[in-house]
């Protein structure tokens, strides 16, 4: 017994050490699949990634690089790519991966020339300006990551004629690519020129004819220029891909009136509210310009009624109640909105004296103040507050600047920041930091 | 016992059977040689294919034969589709034949598929040498890539000179083909490239050398030979151009530019009836009559049927000429004579009055490449501001004659040397706003 025993003994273990071992070979093939797995994945993401970048995909090509970060903790390249995509779709958070890069040992010129560009998009364009036109004269690799990243800064600071220069520069050197053209016909639209905006639309179009943006702002000027028909193509175009896009919508309402089909525009409308409802200040808008190109001015006020609840400096509103009041017969009332119109008319012709000055004389603050000011009063804070910043960023310690941001933070609630403008308006502060 | 052998050889049966059956196994090899065979030439055919096209362009390039060697890179490109190296090249070819649209959309296809960063950058900086500010690039790339034997180094030589080149800065377009010559000196196209130079800075007679010397390196070059002609005649060494412009029509009967030169010979030698001959061939080709290159032709033409006694057919030719060409002197000139024969008094008054002043324009144009060529490297301010005032100068006139793009290349190149310069960078601005509207040409930052 005891010589059985002791026979059992080793048997049971070396059967330990095979089960011991097999449980360690197991282990090993496990981390080495998933070791292989993660390779593989980040592997696939990344060439995926590069397909998505090629065909401008960037929404897309961030998923992917996200997930080939996850797969790829310490590459350097993944991170830059991603920090990349993600300055050019807006999104701050590439700050972390550029920082990741760097880190990970990614060329130091590199990251410098991306900072740039964040800078160029986001912060100051002006300041970075020089610096990336020279690198643009003596050519570089990623040119057209700079000449985007200018094209978007100057957009946002609303340097039009630099943001033609540069779309210019970009279409020159790159004919084939639609996105100068986009740019170009933005800041033509933006500069009120509309039969040059629209050329430029067209230019996009014959590149990139799914280009949605595109066919919007094409099918919305020629609306406003008087050509419904072509303008009805290329909304219906947008409407059947993006049907709860409201400007779409009511833009194409609009054509239907002009190429008098209102009963399309009412089905058009009729759909639209009763899949988001009926409080939109441009589909209220809309509703009363069919209502009275169909039922008369009467039917239209309720609409106009209810429209200018939501926005009481809204040109168009203002407008179309002084004319249905007027046509109702109700002449005392229409007489007040007609004063009204007629003030609201003075400040657009005053901003679009500001646009033109603007042209020659970019750095001219007091017409930016004036313009905050302007939007300020038409009921268009998002316009003012970005007016009133592009003065700060010529004129960082502007008193009145500072004084009308204090007073909108004031009115929407935002103590800090409007007590941060305060100090800095009666001098207690030096220049806030946006 | 046998079914443990099979089990473990299972091979076993098969050799005995096929030894029992000598042809059928031959055939069964020979089947599978050549399976094999199909297979690997399926799979490997189009590879060696893509690398002797591969091969053959790299030679095309060396010999400077720039579409036969993008004809051989597509066919790479057709077998390796993504290989970010043949889109390089193929940017590479595209901007040395001077397509750099074509170039930047390829390097950027190489870009996206990750070619090398390092080789990439240099060639954004060739393109921008070769088409764009050749002064800002130049620093660069002598001190990133000329100081040690860089393998690129013939390349950007060329570049800088095509760069000097069209910017009218003949002196430094000069100076870097030398040095090109001198690190390679069997090389042609580096001669043909300093002759050029020389030729668009009126040195005729050291131009007529190095194109000599280009095509004794290779004869084949006729755009070479063209130019050596069209020196040759320019310093009337007339029977020589004859010569060589002979050749040219030999290899290219159809070429205007030879049939030209050849007219022109003819008439400096007194041989009327042949050049007689030749124009009516030459101008009456189809479409002849919408070639601005031919208006030179119509204007021999038309002087031959006036000495003639033909002035009533010599008019059309001539009219002809001068609206091919509204500011060639010697056509108005000429026309003016035959108008005057003719006793229409004004009509010839008018044409001597263009005449005169496209040749006071173009004996002011001359005097300023002379100057600028005198005046040699520009070191001093005052130097700038002179050679910036000539080439604004220069500019103008160009744009007076109607040159345009001549014109603002020469203002551009004036800009672009002294930055300070207000005339230069008003005349750009007045002119892109005469020729684009307003909003375009705001002043940016």
């Amino acid at each position: 017994m005891a010589r059985q025993l002791s026979a059992a003994k080793p048997g049971f273990r070396q059967r330990l050490l095979v089960a011991v071992g097999i449980l360690g070979g197991l282990l090993a093939i496990g981390a080495a699949c998933w070791w292989s797995y993660a390779q593989i994945a980040g592997y696939t993401a990344w060439q995926q990634a590069l397909e998505d970048l090629d065909q401008n995909d960037l929404a897309a090509a961030k998923q992917q690089l996200r997930k080939c970060v996850a797969s790829w903790p310490n590459d350097a390249e993944a991170h830059f790519y991603l920090a990349r995509v993600c300055r050019r779709t807006a999104d701050i958070s590439g700050k972390e991966h550029l920082e990741a890069a760097l880190r990970l040992g990614w060329p130091k010129e590199a990251i410098d020339l991306e900072q740039e560009l964040v800078e160029a998009q986001f912060n100051d364009v002006r300041s970075v300006e020089t610096a990336l036109y020279s690198q643009l004269q003596v050519g570089h690799y990623d040119e057209i990551y700079i000449m985007e990243a200018l094209a978007i800064g100057f957009l946002r600071e609303h340097l039009l004629p630099s943001l033609v220069k540069c779309a210019g520069i970009w279409s020159d050197k790159y004919p084939h690519d639609w996105r100068p053209k986009y740019y170009w016909a933005y800041a033509y639209e933006l500069g009120d020129d509309a039969e040059k905006a629209i050329n430029r639309y067209r230019a996009v179009l014959e590149l990139k004819p799914d280009h949605l943006e595109a066919r919007r702002r094409l099918g919305t000027l020629l609306r406003r220029t008087g050509q419904p028909r072509e303008a009805a193509q290329h909304l219906q175009y947008y409407h059947d891909r993006q049907p709860n896009n409201v400007e779409s919508t009511t833009e194409l309402a609009r054509c239907f009136v002009m190429l008098a089909e209102t009963g399309k525009a009412r089905e058009l409308l009729a759909n639209w509210m009763h899949e988001h409802g009926d409080n939109n200040l441009m589909v209220l808008v809309t509703k009363a310009e069919v209502e009275i190109e169909t039922a008369g001015p009467g039917a239209a006020i309720p609409w106009l009624r209810r429209a200018e609840q939501m926005a009481p400096q809204d040109h168009q509103v203002v407008t179309l109640l002084a004319r249905s009041l007027r046509e109702a017969g109700e002449s005392t009332e229409a007489e007040t909105y007609e004063r009204r119109r007629d003030d609201i008319e003075k400040a657009l012709r005053r901003l679009q004296e500001i646009f033109s000055v603007l042209l020659y004389d970019p750095d001219n603050i007091d017409v930016r103040y004036e313009a905050g000011t302007i939007s300020m009063r038409l009921g268009k804070p998002k316009e003012g507050v970005r007016w009133f910043m592009s003065v700060l960023q010529i004129e960082p310690n502007h008193p009145g600047t500072h004084r009308a941001l204090a007073n909108y933070y004031e009115s929407t609630g935002d103590k800090e920041k409007a007590r941060d403008h305060r100090d800095t308006a009666e001098g207690k502060k030096r220049a806030i930091v946006h | 016992m046998p079914q443990t052998q099979n089990f473990t050889r299972p091979w076993s049966g098969f050799r005995e059977q096929f030894r029992q059956r000598p042809r059928v196994s031959v055939l069964v090899v020979a089947l599978t040689l050549c399976l094999l065979g199909i297979g690997g030439y399926f799979l490997v055919a189009p590879h060696l294919s893509a690398q002797y096209h591969w091969w053959k362009a790299d030679r095309c390039q060396q010999n400077y034969e720039f579409p036969e060697a993008l004809l051989h890179l597509q066919c790479c490109l057709q077998v390796w589709p993504r290989s970010g190296a043949t889109h390089f090249q193929m940017g590479r070819v595209y901007r040395r034949q001077g397509d750099v649209v074509a170039a930047r959309q390829q390097l950027q296809a190489a870009y996206a598929l990750r070619h090398n960063l390092d080789d990439l950058q240099l060639e954004f900086h060739l393109i921008e040498a070769q088409t764009g500010s050749v002064q800002a690039v130049e620093p660069i790339l002598k001190k990133l890539y000329l100081v040690n034997d860089h393998p690129d180094q013939l390349l950007i030589y060329e570049a800088l000179v095509k760069g000097y080149r069209q910017h009218n800065y003949f002196d430094q377009a000069y100076d870097w083909a030398t040095r090109w010559i001198q690190h390679a000196p069997k090389d042609w196209y580096a001669y043909y490239l300093r002759a050029l130079a020389q030729e668009r800075g009126n040195q005729f007679r050291p131009a007529i050398d190095d194109f000599g010397k280009a095509l004794e390196l290779n004869p084949n070059s006729l755009d070479t030979r063209l130019h050596l002609a069209d020196a040759l005649l320019h310093i009337k060494r007339t029977e020589h151009a004859l010569q060589q412009y002979e050749i040219c029509l030999r290899e290219q009967p159809d070429s205007p530019r030879a049939g030209l030169g050849k007219g022109k010979c003819l008439i400096l030698l007194g041989r009327d009836t042949e050049a007689l001959d030749l124009f009516q061939k030459l101008l009456t080709r189809p479409g002849a009559d919408r070639d601005k290159d031919l208006a030179d032709g119509f204007r021999m033409y038309g002087q031959l049927l006036w000495q003639h006694d033909q002035p009533d057919a010599a008019v059309p030719l001539l009219q002809k000429a001068v609206a091919l060409a509204p500011t060639n002197a010697q056509a108005n000139w000429q026309l003016a004579a035959v108008f005057r024969s003719l006793g229409q008094e004004a009509e010839a008054k008018r044409c001597e009055d263009k005449a005169q002043f496209t040749d006071r324009t173009y004996i002011r144009l001359d005097q300023i490449v002379g100057e600028l060529g005198q005046m040699g490297r520009l070191e001093t301010e005052s130097a700038k501001s002179r050679a910036a005032q000539l080439r604004y100068e220069a500019g103008m006139l160009l744009l007076r004659l109607g040159h345009d793009e001549d014109g603002i290349a020469w203002l551009l190149s004036a800009s672009q040397l002294d930055p300070t310069h207000e005339p230069s960078k008003k005349a750009i601005k007045d002119y892109y706003s005469e020729k684009v509207p307003r909003f375009e040409n705001a002043p940016a930052r």
